[in-house]
């Protein structure tokens, strides 16, 4: 069973998170997709760390739930398939913007389907707009996208009380209101915020040099 | 409409390694780590996600689950508040209209099924130009999760396997009841049965996986759309042209095997090439590979459903079901080869009190060679008490000691001797029991294995004293010859069982023995009233037993061609049955009963409308291993056959084949009535090779020492010998004609009956419509023959105007 799109675990995270020791263990996404060992393994990475990400922008592009999670699936079958045609070549461009390109792609390929096939699809209207609020709107999830994984990541190693200030501010509450609730000084939630920026800072610098890797 | 060159963000035209000027640059400007900017994004990255929405007029709360076939949602429709699950179908596009009746169809009767083990489908759409079901909402979970949770609890119980059984038992029902209903589910796998909470399974999906499996072919290569590791070998293998409700049978062993080891059968890495290999290969790995604590039974029901061939399975789920069931009760399986040891086996573990005592006894009885020692030991401890009372002088006493002390001693040895009988003639009982199930078209055993079951019961015989007991082993043992077709034995045993029993109590088995006397007589019209007579006089006309007497005097009356007294007979059998309910297959007997004596008696178009009766009252599942149905379609046959309308006869012949190879089995005496039957048309249509190959299996199941008891054995050399001679190969021809002319003759049969003289002639046509010539490689290859070729040659030769030889048969 599963919830409606919303924050979750990043469990089974594809992120190695050991940038720190100056290594990957991993390999590559993209090595083990183009040697063909383990295709399976690979396409489940990819679900567990941009589904929600994709599925998210899909939403924000006007798509009804259902229809997200058929045109995510075209787009990591895109995405394996054209990895392991060479398409995607480090020097043209990040991953990410490999990606964006993808889904971009399969969401006009979903839009012109429909429009064959089914008349008077309701809402259509509102997915084809102007390429620069595309871009924008994907740069956005992309950025939401590392923070989830990185809250995620940090939560999993940080003390309780880092963890219940992290929420508070996450929630919106005041430093103040944080003390207040969590029984502390006004001083100690500002150290326990800096230290949890920065290590949510190191979590995504990881994450995102790990992504620029491939 | 793609568009290979979509412009990427601006944001990311910079690019390159982890350069930590550039990392820390974008880093601030992306995430806002320059101030506090960070709280800001990162509470709108964990804001929750977008509601799911609507889809048509339901509104979506919670997505269930997503595969391949689609994604389900458990839903609200807002007129009615009404909770569902709403599975809207795989992508794609939406089948050609020519493709999507015969699915509609299906889904149509998938929609129309309503039981306790089936997720009942509501109705189906078309939302946004997606299929879409609307299902029951059932909070269960995925029973391959169920079943891991409720081994755990067994670990600690000791429950075992029993409440997984159980649940599968429900299962069974389930897929059993669409079936029936003509719904095969295609894609039983653990996902698609749900568990609720008080431990009932319901069963998801009927009838879609057609839909799905269109959708599927346009976006896979193989268009192969089931889960591997449940689809059987020919729906992986696309070697069926349709699917039968065998595939079924196949998933369910599947679904049992992953409960009872918690393991898959194929891990998450197999690739398709693998699943693909296994299914061509058929290997089979048994369940207790995974799980060594598994009873070997449970082992033997999970190969016997998941067998390669369709043709090696369980024929319906009904049949997987009775065989789980016999499994709990501890009872002998059907998937179990037959063999003494397993019955015992069976026996003890059914009758652990009773055996456990009955092996007490038995020790006790092999120490009967130390009794001598044991009474001394026993006298022994008695001599103090003796001591005592002569001591006391009280010499009365003591000798009234000395005689208790004898007389118990003798009682204790009586007791254990009587303990021992009964403990092998209940074991033996149970075989001779099991036997009288094949019979009964229950079991599926090979004929070959009944030879365990006759030294089995032979060599009881010797050890049994109680004559009720032994005539009970005569009775099984005459089952058990009738069942492979030898009449006479079968008479003898019925006879034995007669002179065995006391001439007061134990009706019901006299009378058992006076139908089986009769069953097997060639038209003796007095055994079947004196059966009758004794029925009436015991007071058991109105039992169930009641009514295999008036069949069976049904079928004496047949033989003796007084079609009118069998018809009324057949009546009195009805009218027994309807009083008492026994229940549509009783009454399908007794109507199949009429269709043959209405055969015989040459009313011809009634005897057909009575078959049509038969497989009318039956559903194509009840007919598979139906005695009724078997016997209806053959008189159908016959009929038909009779008529020259050999395609009809064909079809009646063949379906009477394959439903009595699928149970009892190739053995049986009935079997191997319609597969010859079956061969005959097939001949007669000109199909030969398909009427060798059923000529072939025939002579493979005579048991080896067999032939020289079975008249059948040399039809169907007669036969086989006829459509060898139409595929052209005369050699293996004049072999089966000599052997069939050698066998009849080596009985003994001389002067032979008008049956055999006919049976001469004709091989002897035959063999001269070949030109046979006795040339020495003949001669040699028909080796210990030589009285026949001597025989056959000299009648071939007087042909020729050669010296004949002795005439030994008249015409």
């Amino acid at each position: 069973m599963e919830a409606p799109i919303g924050p979750r675990s990043c469990a089974g995270l594809g992120y190695a998170g050991n940038m720190h020791t100056g290594q990957t263990t991993r390999g590559t996404l993209l090595g083990r997709i183009r040697d063909g060992t383990d295709e399976v393994a690979a396409w489940r990475e990819l679900d567990s760390t941009y589904r929600e990400m994709l599925l998210r922008f899909c939403r924000s592009r006007g798509l009804q739930h259902a229809d997200a999670e058929d045109v995510v699936q075209q787009v990591f079958a895109r995405l394996v398939n054209g990895l392991k045609k060479f398409e995607y070549d480090r020097s043209r461009g990040r991953f990410r913007d490999y990606v964006y390109r993808c889904v971009r792609n399969a969401i006009s390929d979903w839009v012109g389907c429909q429009s064959r096939t089914v008349a008077g699809v309701v809402g259509l209207c509102g997915v084809v707009k102007e390429e620069q609020e595309w871009v924008d709107s994907f740069h956005q999830e992309w950025v939401d996208h590392h923070f989830r994984c990185a809250i995620a990541e940090v939560e999993k190693t940080a003390d309780p009380q880092s963890i219940e200030v992290l929420r508070a501010t996450l929630a919106g509450r005041t430093v103040k209101e944080v003390a207040v609730t969590l029984g502390m000084q006004e001083m100690a939630v500002y150290k326990v915020q800096q230290r949890m920026r920065d290590r949510l800072r190191a979590r995504i610098a990881e994450q995102v040099a790990e992504e620029d890797s491939e | 409409m793609s568009d290979p060159h979509p412009q990427p963000p601006p944001a990311d035209q910079g690019r390159g390694p982890a350069n930590d000027a550039i990392l820390d640059e974008r880093l601030t400007r992306d995430f806002g780590f320059d101030s506090d900017e960070w709280q800001a994004r990162a509470r709108r990255a964990s804001r929750p996600g977008v509601p799911l929405g609507s889809m048509g007029q339901y509104e979506l709360t919670l997505e269930l689950g997503r595969g391949a076939q689609g994604v389900v949602y458990k839903a609200v429709q807002p007129g009615t508040g009404r909770v569902v699950a709403l599975k809207r179908l795989g992508a794609g596009l939406p089948p050609a209209e020519r493709d999507i009746e015969h699915m509609r169809r299906e889904v149509r009767a998938a929609t129309r099924l309503s039981h306790p083990n089936i997720v009942t489908v509501y109705a189906t759409e078309t939302i946004d130009g997606h299929a879409a079901l609307v299902m029951e909402y059932v909070q269960g979970i995925a029973i391959d999760r169920w079943a891991d949770e409720q081994r755990g609890k067994a670990e600690k119980s000791r429950a075992g396997t029993t409440p997984l059984l159980r649940c599968f038992l429900g299962v069974c029902d389930g897929v059993e009841h669409a079936h029936r209903r003509g719904v095969i589910h295609r894609d039983i796998k653990p996902s698609n049965v749900l568990v609720t909470a008080d431990g009932t399974p319901k069963v998801l999906d009927f009838g879609i996986a057609l839909l799905t499996d269109h959708l599927k072919a346009q976006t896979t290569a193989t268009g192969f759309a089931g889960t591997p590791a449940y689809a059987a070998p020919e729906q992986v293998l696309g070697t069926r042209e349709r699917d039968d409700t065998r595939c079924d049978v196949y998933a369910l062993g599947a679904v049992l095997r992953r409960m009872v080891t918690g393991e898959e059968l194929f891990g998450p890495g197999a690739s398709m090439a693998q699943i693909v290999d296994v299914a061509r290969s058929g290997t089979r790995i048994p369940a207790s590979r995974s799980n060594p604590l598994l009873p070997r039974d449970l082992d033997w029901i999970i190969l016997k459903a998941m067998a390669p061939e369709p043709d090696g399975r369980y024929q319906s789920v009904g049949a997987l079901a009775d065989d789980v069931r016999r499994f709990l009760e501890g009872r002998t399986i059907a998937a179990h080869p037959p063999t003494l040891r397993y019955q015992a086996g069976r026996f003890v573990a059914r009758h652990t009190i009773a055996c456990s005592l009955a092996g007490i006894a038995v020790a006790a009885v092999l120490t009967l060679s130390a009794l001598s020692t044991m009474q001394a030991i026993s006298l022994s401890k008695r001599g103090e008490e003796l001591a005592g009372a002569l001591q006391a002088e009280r010499a009365a006493t003591a000798t009234a000691v000395v005689a208790r002390v004898h007389a118990e001693e003798q009682q204790r040895v009586a007791s254990a001797e009587r303990d021992r009988q009964q403990a092998i003639a209940a074991y033996l009982l149970n075989v001779a029991d099991g036997v009288a199930e094949n019979s009964a078209g229950r079991l599926n055993v090979p004929v070959e294995d009944l030879g365990n079951w006759f030294e089995g019961a032979q060599g009881a015989l010797d050890r049994v004293e109680d004559p009720v007991v032994r005539a009970r082993l005569h009775l099984g043992l005459s089952e058990m010859r009738r069942a492979s077709d030898d009449v006479k034995k079968a008479r003898w045993h019925a006879q034995q069982a007669l002179s065995l029993l006391p001439a007061s109590g134990q009706e019901r088995l006299r009378l058992r023995a006076l139908i089986r006397l009769c069953a097997n007589t060639n038209s003796q019209v007095r055994d079947g009233e004196a059966a009758i007579a004794f029925m009436r006089e015991a007071g058991l006309s109105e039992e169930p037993i009641a009514v295999e007497a008036w069949r069976q005097l049904g079928t004496c009356y047949q033989r003796a061609r007084r079609t009118d007294d069998a018809l009324k007979a057949l009546e009195d059998a009805a009218s027994v049955a309807t009083k008492l309910r026994l229940g549509k297959e009783v009454e399908a007997q007794i109507v199949s009963d009429e269709a043959v004596v209405l055969w015989r008696g040459g009313r011809v178009d009634e005897a057909m409308s009575a078959g049509e009766r038969v497989l009318a009252l039956l559903t194509p599942e009840e007919s598979a291993g139906s005695e009724a149905a078997r016997k209806a379609a053959i008189a159908m046959g016959e009929v038909s056959f009779a008529k020259g309308r050999y395609e009809d006869a064909e079809r009646y012949f063949g379906s009477a084949s394959a439903w009595s190879r699928a149970s009892p089995g190739d053995g049986h005496i009935g079997t191997r009535n319609a597969m010859r039957w079956h061969a005959r048309a097939l001949h007669e249509l000109g199909r030969y090779e398909e009427a060798a190959a059923l000529y072939e299996r025939l002579l493979q199941l005579v048991p080896p020492g067999h032939e020289a008891a079975d008249v059948g054995v040399w039809w169907v050399r007669f036969r086989y010998g006829a459509t060898l001679l139409g595929l052209g190969q005369t050699q293996e021809a004049r072999r089966q004609l000599c052997m069939a002319v050698s066998k009849g003759l080596d009985r003994g049969y001389k002067p032979p009956s008008g049956e055999l003289a006919q049976m001469v002639d004709r091989a002897e046509r035959a063999l001269q419509a070949t030109n046979l010539r006795f040339t020495p490689e003949l001669k040699k290859q028909l080796g210990d023959m030589d009285w026949l070729v001597d025989f056959v040659g000299g009648k071939l030769a007087a042909g020729a105007g050669q010296s004949p030889a002795e005439e030994p048969v008249e015409h």
